[in-house]
């Protein structure tokens, strides 16, 4: 079930980040808002399948945990 | 970039790689990367910032459709994403300090080392014993040619499922397409940071490569799947001979 939500999820995010980004040259006055929201939706839609591993139950939480550690130092450094 | 011809290539780009991608079975930034570096004069940091952004949303788009079939061993993926992570957040803050001759040179020998694989039959074989251990090992080096060259990484992290942890190919395509797009996204991070990526190419290349995909299976039927291989590892040659100034 969750794997089915967030694959959505992670495909409409996609859509939204194409949309934004293919938009932003032609609409010159919120051309950065544009692509600031498809650079965000671009950079959320792969950690959505995380969701799906722990309601399986198939990760154990440290490693789940170092995993996003690791992305917030990577917004940090 | 607005001009109706450079928008018209890049989609064509992105057409080809993810047409390449989906008929072989190889990440989209062996061409995307040469392209905007040879053909549209691109540094060649801008090229590898560039190709990691459309790489996140096509290894993503690949990964949900997979996650769909159960295809994907989420444990491995997570366990060795940690350590790919980890390689592609340093190669990717330490690229800036990297001679882009030198990157050049560096992507120039990844594209003939995918070359000879395609070019030689595919081994069937998987790994008898696992070897964890060597297989974690292995990852922060993936992670690194991510960072670094702007491609998935899959091409290290396949074999390392199939050879070290015994994964069935079609398990092992999955399980590494998830932890590219996880790869990918934190070394477009720094590349952002630094202003390396073409805002005006990304759009159209996205376009092109989730078209491209969609169409390879059947073309790839059609026109046979080896014939496909021994071509683009040709064009792969000649294009590390022209990334080292041939």
């Amino acid at each position: 079930m969750v794997s089915s939500i967030t694959s959505r999820a992670a495909q409409a995010l996609l859509l939204l980040a194409l949309g934004c980004l293919v938009a932003a040259p032609w609409l010159t006055l919120a051309s950065d808002a544009l692509v600031v929201i498809g650079v965000t939706a671009l950079l959320v839609a792969p950690w959505l399948s995380l969701p799906t591993a722990v309601e399986a139950g198939e990760v154990r939480w440290p490693w789940i945990a170092a995993l996003l550690g690791l992305v917030a130092v990577s917004f940090l450094i | 970039m607005t001009e109706p011809l450079l928008i018209l290539g890049l989609i064509a780009t992105g057409l080809a790689a993810g047409w390449i991608g989906g008929a072989l079975g190889i990440g989209g930034g062996v061409v995307i990367v040469p392209v905007l570096h040879l053909a549209l004069g691109l540094p060649i940091a801008t090229a590898v910032g560039s190709s990691l952004l459309v790489i996140t949303a096509t290894a993503t788009a690949a990964g949900v459709g997979y996650l769909r079939e159960n295809s994907v061993e989420m444990d491995w993926a997570v366990r060795l994403g940690v350590l790919a992570l980890a390689g592609a957040i340093a190669a990717s803050r330490l690229a800036a300090l990297v001679n882009p001759r030198v990157v050049s040179w560096l992507f120039a020998a990844l594209l003939v080392v995918v070359a000879v694989r395609m070019a030689l039959p595919e081994a069937e074989s998987r790994a008898a014993v696992e070897r964890p251990a060597l297989a974690l090992a292995t990852m922060p080096v993936a992670g690194s040619v991510a960072g670094l060259l702007g491609v998935g990484g899959g091409v290290v992290q396949v074999p390392v499922l199939r050879l070290l942890l015994g994964r069935s190919m079609r398990h092992s395509v999955a399980t590494s397409t998830v932890m590219v797009g996880w790869t990918a996204a934190v070394a477009s991070i720094a590349y952002l940071g630094r202003g390396e990526v073409n805002f005006a190419a990304v759009p159209w290349l996205l376009l092109g490569v989730l078209v491209g995909a969609r169409v390879a299976p059947a073309s790839t039927r059609r026109i046979g799947g080896r014939v496909l291989e021994l071509g683009f590892a040709l064009v792969l040659l000649w294009t590390a001979w022209r990334m080292v100034g041939g």
